[in-house]
C-alpha cells in the first residue's frame, strides 16, 4: 500500500483546508480586520518550523510512522498515542460539525444537524474503509475538482475585486496579526501532523517529495490567501466579518453576463470534498494507531465504526450553539493543536533523538 | 454495503425535511416593506400564480400581490403566508422596495431580517417609492414585462447604463455602504405615474399607451440607516460622476436658446482628499449629439469653446452635488472613506466630527478634462438653405 | 492406453455414449489392423478421403515398424495437417472433438492424430456492433486461429507471443493470451495467466464468461475489460502493452488492463484529424456526466436547491408541474424506467418491428404523457437528453453501468438535493478509485496524476507528439516514437 509523493501532498492540502473554510476565516478575520492576509503570509514563514519538525520525525526512520516512534518509548508512548487518538477524534468532530454547520446553514435549513451529520458519515465511512492508496487517489481527484473550482471562482470574481477595499494596511496592530496568524497556524498547519502516519517507506518516490510537497503547499497558501483578498475586496472587511460563512456569500455575487450566476452551490461542494477527506483521514490514523499501540485486529471495520460513532457524538453535542463555536475556534483550539500537534510530536522527537545517542 | 443501503431507506421513510416541490411554492419576485402606525406592512408579489392563458391553452405565469402585517417583519412575512396557499419562498427575488417612512426610521430592521434569512440572495436592487405606498408600486401592471418587479429591476439595469442620473444598488452594495467607515448609502426612488388603482387593473397593460405607469425618480441620500433628502437630476448626475458610476451622461450646454447635447461616453473619476481639501480630476470622452446652434463645427476653436462649455458644465453638476451634500451633512461620496484607507491614524481622530464639520467644510477642487471625439455621422451643422 | 485394436475402439466408444457421429473405418495395411475414427460433425470429409487414398499406399519395411512408418508417411505426405502422437484416452478424445482423425494400429498403445477439420466459422465480416466510418472494416470471427492471424497479420514483431491454455472442465475451450514480449509488463502477464489457471468452471461459452470470471468485485457496475470485435483496437492495445484474451468460438476479444479513460476511446480517433477526435473525445466525457447526473440535478434543482435556477426558468418550471399529481422524483422515474422499458424492446426485437416501437414510444412518452398530465415537459427533455447522452458508448457494459448510477444519483438526490449527490458522487469517486485491473489503477491517468498520459486520454494529440505509450500499463520501452531502447 504505497503512495506517491504528490499524492502525499495533496493529502496533506487537505487537512490544511478542511477547517479554513469557516472557523479559520472567522479567527483570522476578527483578529487581524483587513489585514488577514498579511497574517497568512506571517504564518507560512512561521509554519517552517512545525514543518522542519514533522520532517524530522518522518526521516526518523522510514520503516516508523508517528504511532510507531511513540511505540518505542513504551508505556509513556503508549499514553501518547492513547492522548492523539482521543484528541483527533476530536479534531475530526470539529471538521465534521463545521461541515454539518455549514451545510445546515446555506443548504438544508429544515433538516436535523444529526441527520446532516449521518449523510456527510456515510460516504466518510466508504472512504475510510479503503486502503490508503485508494484514500491518496481518491484525494487527488478531489484536488484536481477543487483546484478548477477555486479557479473558476477566481476568475469569475476577479473582475469585482478592488484593491483599494485592502486599504488601509497595517491598520490592525501587529499583536493582533500575530494573534491571527496563530489561529491560522493552529487551525491549518498544525493538523498536518496527522499525515505522519504515512510512514517515510510508503511513499514511492519519496525523493521527489520535497518538491512536490512545497509546490502544492505554496499553492494552497496562494489560494487561502486569494480567498481572503477576494473576499475583503469584494464586501468590505465589515461585510465580510457580519457573514458566517463569506466565502460562501462571495461566491453569490457571481453574475457573468447574467447567465453564470447562481452557482455558489456548485463551486461550493469542494470543501464537502476537502472536509471528507480530512476526516477519513483523521479516522485512517485512528485505525492504524488503534491497530499497532494495541495489536488489535479491525474485523468488520469495526475501528471504523466506533470512531465514526464518537465522531457523530462529538459533533451531535459539542457546540450548543455558533457563538461558542466561533469563540472556541478562536480563542481555544489554536492552543489545543499546539499542544497535541506540536509540543507533543517535540518531545517525542527530542526524547528520541536523546536515546539514540545514548545508545 | 447492503447494511449502508438500510440508512437512506429509513431516511426516505422519515420524510425529508427540506423537500419541497416546486408547484407548493411561491416564488417571490418583489417585496415591499410599509409602514402602517406602529406596523410593518409587507406586500409581496408571487410570481408563479397561472391566471393568465395563452392563446394555445398554455398557462403564462402571471404575478399576483398578496399583503400581511406585523409588529416585526417576521411577522408580517408570516401574516402574509396565511393568506397565501404555498409557502413562500423567497431566493428570487428581483427587487426591494421601501417606502419613505421606512427609509426615515426603521431601514435597519428591514435589511436585518433580510440578511439573516437564509434563502435571500444578496442580488436583488433596493429602490425607493417616492410620494407613494411601496406596496403599490409592485401592484402597477405593465405591458412590456410579465412582472412588474421584474419590470422595475430592468428598468433600474437599463437606465443606468443609458441615462445619467440614476444609480442601481443592490443589497450588497447598500449593506456595504451603510457598514464601511466614511460613506453613507444612496438609493434610487420610482413613483406612480397616473391612477394608482386604474394601474392595478390588467386592462392598463392591454392599452397600447398605458395610463398608469411606473417611471424612476431622484435619488435618495441617507447619513446612516436615515433618509434625509432628495436630489435633482441635475444634482445625481454630480453624485454620479464622483462616485464613477457614469456609463453615458447627458451635457446639456445653452447658448443664447440655443442648446448642444454632449454625451459622455467614457468617464473616469479620482478625488484625492488631503487637508480638508478635495481634489477631484475627471477625465472623460464625448461627443456631440445633439445642436441646434448656428456654429461652424469646420472651425478647431468651436469645438474648443463648446468643449469648455462642457467642462464648465460638469463642474456645475458637481459643485451641485456637493453643495447638497454639505447642506444635509452627509458624505454620500466616500471622501472619509479615502481618508480612513489612507490615513487611518487620523481617521481615527476625526471620525467622530467628520459628518457635521469637516465634510461641510471641505474645499473643493475640480479638475475636468475632456476630448470631444466626434461629431456624430455628420460634419457639420445641418444648414438649411433659402 | 490399450494395445488391442478392438478394446480402444469400444473405450473410446463407450466413453461418449456411442454417439451417432463417431466413425470409424478399419483397413488392413499388410495384414495388420488398422483403424481410422473421426468425429463426422467435426471433420472435413475431402481432407479424409484424401488422407485415407495416400495412406493406404505405404510400402512397409517390416511389421514391426509399421507404427513409425505409417507416421513418417503421413507426415511426408501431408504437409498441410498437423501430425501428433498421442497415447491417452483424454487427449485423443479432445482430438476428435476438435476435428482430428486417429490412427489405432492393433498392438500399439498409442495413436496418430491429425487434422482434417472442417469449417465450422463463417468468413471474416464487417464489424456490426463497432461500426466505423473511415477505417479497417474487418472484425473477429468464431475461429480462434483466424482471430490470432487478423493480430499477427498487423503485427510482424516476432516479440508477439501468443500462448494457449484451456479453460472449461467440459467444454477445454482455447483460450489464448497474446502480447508483446518486450512491452507488456511481466507482473502483468503473470498474474492473468495465474487467474486464467485458477478458474474452475464446467464450460466457457463466450469471451464474457471469461470476463466475468477474472474480476471478482463486480460493484463499481463500471466494465474493467474491454471486450471488442475490431482487430485493429486489439492491435493498438497490444501496442500500448496490453494483454489480449482471445477464446475459442467468440467473435469478442479480451483487452487487459483496462482504465476507464479506455471507454471514452474509439478507434475511428486515431483515423481522423487530431483536433477533431480530441473534441469527440471530450465531448464523450461530457455526455457521461451528462448522462449520470442530469436527471439528479434535476430533481435536486426542483426540489431541494431552487436558488440555482433562474427566476424566469424557474417560474415556468413551477407553472409546468402545477398539474402534475406526482412528486418529482416519481414523475422522473416513471419516464426513466418507460424509457428503459422501451430501449429494452427495441434491442430484443428484430429490425422489422422497430419502427413500431419507436412510434408507440415517442407518442406515448412524448406527446400523450404531457397532454394527460401525467408528466411535465421539462421532465421529458431532461430524460431525453440524459437518455441521448448515454447512448454515445458502443460497449453495452458502459450503458448499463451509467443507468445504473443515473438511478442512484437520482434517489440521492430525491434525498438531500445537492449535498446527497455530493455524497454519492464521492462514494462513487472513490468506488473507482478503488478498482486495480492487474495492478493498473482504473482512473489513470487522472489518478494517479500523470500530464504526460493526458495526451492521449483526455485529449488525442497529433500522432508525433504522442511520444510514449500510456506509462500505467508498463513500464519499459515506453518510447514509440523514436527508439525504442
Amino acid at each position: 500500500m504505497k503512495v506517491t509523493s504528490s499524492e502525499y501532498s495533496y493529502l496533506t492540502s487537505f487537512l490544511i483546508r478542511s477547517l479554513f473554510f469557516g472557523p479559520a476565516i472567522y479567527s483570522i478575520l476578527h483578529f487581524a480586520l483587513q489585514d488577514g492576509w498579511i497574517s497568512l503570509i506571517i504564518s507560512f514563514i512561521l509554519s517552517f518550523i512545525p514543518l522542519i519538525i514533522y520532517y524530522k520525525l518522518l526521516n526518523h526512520n522510514p520503516h516508523d510512522n508517528i504511532v510507531s516512534i511513540n511505540n518505542k518509548l513504551g508505556t509513556l508512548g503508549k499514553l501518547i498515542n492513547m492522548l492523539l487518538i482521543l484528541f483527533i477524534i476530536f479534531h475530526a468532530g470539529l471538521i465534521l460539525w463545521n461541515l454539518t454547520n455549514f451545510i445546515y446553514s446555506q443548504f438544508l435549513f429544515q433538516t436535523p444537524l444529526l441527520v446532516i451529520s449521518i449523510v456527510l458519515a456515510i460516504s466518510i465511512f466508504y472512504v475510510s474503509i479503503q486502503n490508503i492508496t485508494t484514500i491518496a487517489r481518491t484525494g487527488t481527484v478531489f484536488f484536481i475538482i477543487s483546484t478548477i473550482l477555486f479557479f473558476v471562482a477566481a476568475f469569475s470574481l476577479a473582475g469585482e475585486c478592488d484593491l483599494n477595499g485592502l486599504k488601509p494596511v497595517l491598520n490592525s496592530n501587529f499583536s493582533s496579526i500575530l494573534k491571527g496568524s496563530f489561529a491560522s497556524l493552529g487551525l491549518n498547519i498544525f493538523p498536518i501532523f496527522i499525515i505522519l502516519i504515512i510512514p517515510k517507506n510508503a511513499i514511492k518516490n519519496s525523493n521527489k517529495l520535497l518538491s512536490s510537497f512545497f509546490k502544492v503547499y505554496i499553492f494552497r497558501f496562494i489560494c487561502m490567501i486569494s480567498v481572503l483578498i477576494i473576499c475583503i475586496s469584494i464586501l468590505g472587511i465589515e461585510l465580510t466579518n457580519l457573514y458566517q460563512y463569506p466565502e460562501y456569500h462571495i461566491l453569490k455575487t457571481i453574475n457573468i453576463a447574467n447567465f453564470f450566476q447562481r452557482v455558489e452551490s456548485i463551486l461550493s461542494i469542494q470543501w464537502i470534498f476537502e472536509a471528507v477527506i480530512a476526516i477519513a483521514l483523521c479516522i485512517y490514523y485512528i485505525k492504524e494507531s488503534i491497530t499497532k499501540t494495541f495489536n488489535f485486529k479491525n474485523k468488520f471495520n469495526l475501528i471504523n465504526i466506533i470512531s465514526l460513532i464518537s465522531i457523530l457524538i462529538i459533533t451531535k453535542y459539542i457546540f450548543p450553539n455558533n457563538t461558542i463555536a466561533e469563540s472556541f475556534y478562536k480563542n481555544i483550539y489554536p492552543f489545543l493543536t499546539l499542544i497535541f500537534f506540536l509540543i507533543i510530536p517535540f518531545l517525542v522527537l527530542i526524547v528520541t533523538k536523546f536515546k539514540k545517542n545514548k545508545y | 454495503m447492503k447494511k449502508l443501503l438500510i440508512i437512506p431507506l429509513i431516511l426516505l421513510l422519515t420524510g425529508c425535511w427540506n423537500y419541497r416541490e416546486l408547484n407548493q411554492l411561491a416564488i417571490t419576485t418583489g417585496i415591499a416593506v410599509d409602514k402602517e402606525n406602529e406596523n410593518y406592512k409587507i406586500t409581496i408579489m408571487i410570481a408563479n400564480s397561472k391566471k393568465g392563458s395563452g392563446s394555445d391553452g398554455s398557462i403564462t405565469p402571471s404575478a399576483a400581490v398578496y399583503e400581511g402585517k406585523g409588529k416585526t417583519i417576521y411577522e408580517a412575512f408570516k401574516d402574509t403566508s396565511l393568506s397565501v396557499s404555498k409557502q413562500i419562498y423567497l431566493s428570487h427575488i428581483d427587487v426591494l422596495v421601501l417606502s419613505e417612512e421606512i427609509a426615515k426610521n426603521n431601514l435597519t430592521d428591514v435589511i436585518d431580517f433580510l440578511f439573516r434569512y437564509p434563502q435571500t440572495r444578496n442580488n436583488f436592487y433596493l429602490v425607493l417609492a417616492k410620494a407613494k405606498k411601496a406596496g403599490d408600486i409592485l401592484k402597477i401592471t405593465t405591458p412590456l414585462e410579465t412582472f412588474p418587479s421584474q419590470n422595475l429591476a430592468k428598468n433600474l439595469e437599463i437606465t443606468d447604463k443609458l441615462q445619467g442620473f440614476t444609480y442601481t444598488v443592490d443589497f450588497t452594495d447598500f449593506t456595504k455602504s451603510l457598514v464601511s467607515e466614511g460613506i453613507n448609502p444612496i438609493l434610487p426612488s420610482v413613483t406612480i405615474i397616473g391612477n394608482t388603482i386604474e394601474g392595478n387593473k390588467d386592462e392598463n397593460k392591454e392599452q397600447s399607451e398605458p395610463t398608469t405607469y411606473l417611471k424612476l425618480d431622484m435619488l435618495g441620500l441617507f447619513k446612516g440607516d436615515k433618509f434625509v433628502t432628495w436630489a435633482s437630476p441635475d444634482e445625481s448626475k454630480g453624485i454620479n460622476i464622483i462616485n464613477n458610476k457614469i456609463y453615458i451622461l447627458g451635457v446639456i450646454i445653452e447658448k443664447e436658446n440655443k442648446k448642444i447635447v454632449t454625451e459622455i461616453t467614457e468617464m473616469e473619476t479620482s478625488f484625492k482628499v488631503e487637508n480638508n481639501k478635495v481634489k477631484i480630476t475627471v477625465d472623460t470622452v464625448g461627443a456631440i449629439q445633439e445642436m441646434n446652434a448656428d456654429l461652424n463645427l469646420y472651425d478647431t476653436k468651436t469645438i474648443e469653446k463648446i468643449q469648455n462649455a462642457d467642462i464648465e458644465k460638469i463642474k456645475e453638476y458637481i459643485n451641485m452635488a456637493i453643495d447638497l451634500a454639505k447642506k444635509n451633512k452627509t458624505d454620500i461620496f466616500g471622501f472619509g472613506n479615502y481618508v480612513y484607507k489612507n490615513n487611518p491614524k487620523k481617521w481615527n481622530e476625526i471620525k467622530d466630527k467628520w459628518d457635521d464639520e469637516i465634510f461641510p467644510n471641505l474645499e473643493v477642487e475640480i479638475e475636468v478634462n475632456l476630448r470631444l471625439q466626434a461629431k456624430g455621422s455628420i460634419n457639420n451643422i445641418v444648414e438649411v438653405k433659402e | 492406453m490399450d494395445q488391442e485394436l478392438d478394446k480402444i475402439i469400444n473405450h473410446i466408444k463407450t466413453i461418449n455414449g456411442n454417439s451417432t457421429d463417431i466413425n470409424v473405418r478399419y483397413f488392413n495395411i499388410h495384414n495388420q489392423k488398422v483403424a481410422f475414427m473421426f468425429l463426422e460433425s467435426v471433420a472435413n470429409d475431402d481432407k479424409i478421403s484424401n488422407f485415407l487414398g495416400k495412406s493406404l499406399s505405404i510400402s512397409v519395411r517390416s511389421k514391426k515398424n509399421l507404427f513409425e512408418d505409417l507416421f513418417n508417411h503421413i507426415n511426408n505426405t501431408i504437409p498441410n495437417s498437423k501430425v501428433k502422437i498421442i497415447n491417452n484416452y483424454d487427449d485423443i478424445f479432445y482430438h476428435l472433438a476438435s476435428g482430428f482423425t486417429c490412427v489405432f494400429i492393433d498392438g500399439y498403445n498409442k495413436a496418430i492424430t491429425l487434422e482434417t477439420k472442417a469449417l465450422l466459422d463463417r468468413s471474416i465480416t464487417e464489424a456490426t456492433s463497432e461500426p466505423v466510418l473511415k477505417g479497417p472494416k474487418d472484425c473477429f470471427i468464431e475461429n480462434i486461429l483466424a482471430n490470432m492471424g487478423l493480430i499477427r497479420k498487423r503485427i510482424k514483431d516476432p516479440n508477439l507471443y501468443f500462448e494457449e491454455t484451456k479453460v472449461g472442465r467440459r467444454t477445454k475451450t482455447k483460450v489464448v493470451i497474446g502480447y508483446i514480449k518486450d512491452i507488456a509488463d511481466e507482473e502483468k502477464v503473470n498474474l492473468l495467466k495465474q487467474k486464467l489457471e485458477k478458474i474452475n468452471i464446467d464450460g466457457i461459452i463466450d469471451s464474457n464468461y471469461i470476463k466475468e470470471l477474472l474480476c471478482n468485485n463486480q460493484k463499481s457496475f463500471l466494465p474493467r475489460v474491454i471486450s471488442t470485435e475490431r482487430p485493429d483496437l486489439v492491435t493498438m492495445g497490444i501496442l500500448n502493452g496490453k494483454i489480449a484474451i482471445i477464446v475459442e468460438n467468440t467473435p469478442y476479444v479480451l483487452l487487459l488492463p483496462t482504465v476507464f479513460a479506455d471507454f471514452f476511446k474509439s478507434t475511428e480517433d486515431y483515423y481522423t484529424k487530431p483536433f477533431n477526435a480530441s473534441f469527440t473525445r471530450i465531448l464523450r466525457y461530457i455526455a457521461f456526466f451528462i448522462a449520470i447526473l442530469i436527471p439528479a440535478f434535476y430533481i435536486a434543482v426542483t426540489t431541494f436547491n431552487m436558488e440555482m435556477v433562474p427566476s424566469t426558468l424557474l417560474i415556468s418550471f413551477s407553472i409546468q408541474r402545477d398539474s402534475v399529481p406526482f412528486p418529482t422524483i416519481i414523475e422522473v422515474l416513471i419516464l426513466v424506467i418507460s424509457y428503459e422499458i422501451l430501449r429494452e424492446a427495441d434491442t430484443r426485437k428484430p429490425q422489422i418491428m422497430g419502427a413500431s416501437i419507436s412510434i408507440v414510444g415517442a407518442l406515448i412518452l412524448g406527446e400523450a404523457a404531457v397532454s394527460a398530465g401525467i408528466i411535465s415537459p421539462i421532465v421529458v427533455i431532461v430524460i431525453s437528453i440524459s437518455a441521448v447522452a448515454g447512448m454515445g458508448f458502443n460497449d453495452p457494459d458502459i450503458t448499463n453501468a451509467i443507468r445504473i448510477w443515473r438511478i442512484l444519483f437520482m434517489l440521492a438526490a430525491c434525498l438531500f438535493g445537492i449535498v446527497g449527490i455530493v455524497v454519492l458522487f464521492i462514494i462513487f469517486l472513490t468506488k473507482l478509485n478503488s478498482i486495480e485491473v492487474l495492478g493498473t489503477p482504473y482512473l489513470a491517468p487522472l489518478s494517479p496524476l500523470s500530464f504526460k498520459d493526458f495526451k492521449n486520454s483526455l485529449t488525442r494529440f497529433p500522432q508525433q507528439k504522442i511520444k510514449t505509450r500510456p506509462t500505467y500499463f508498463n513500464k519499459k520501452n515506453i518510447h514509440r516514437i523514436g527508439s525504442d531502447k
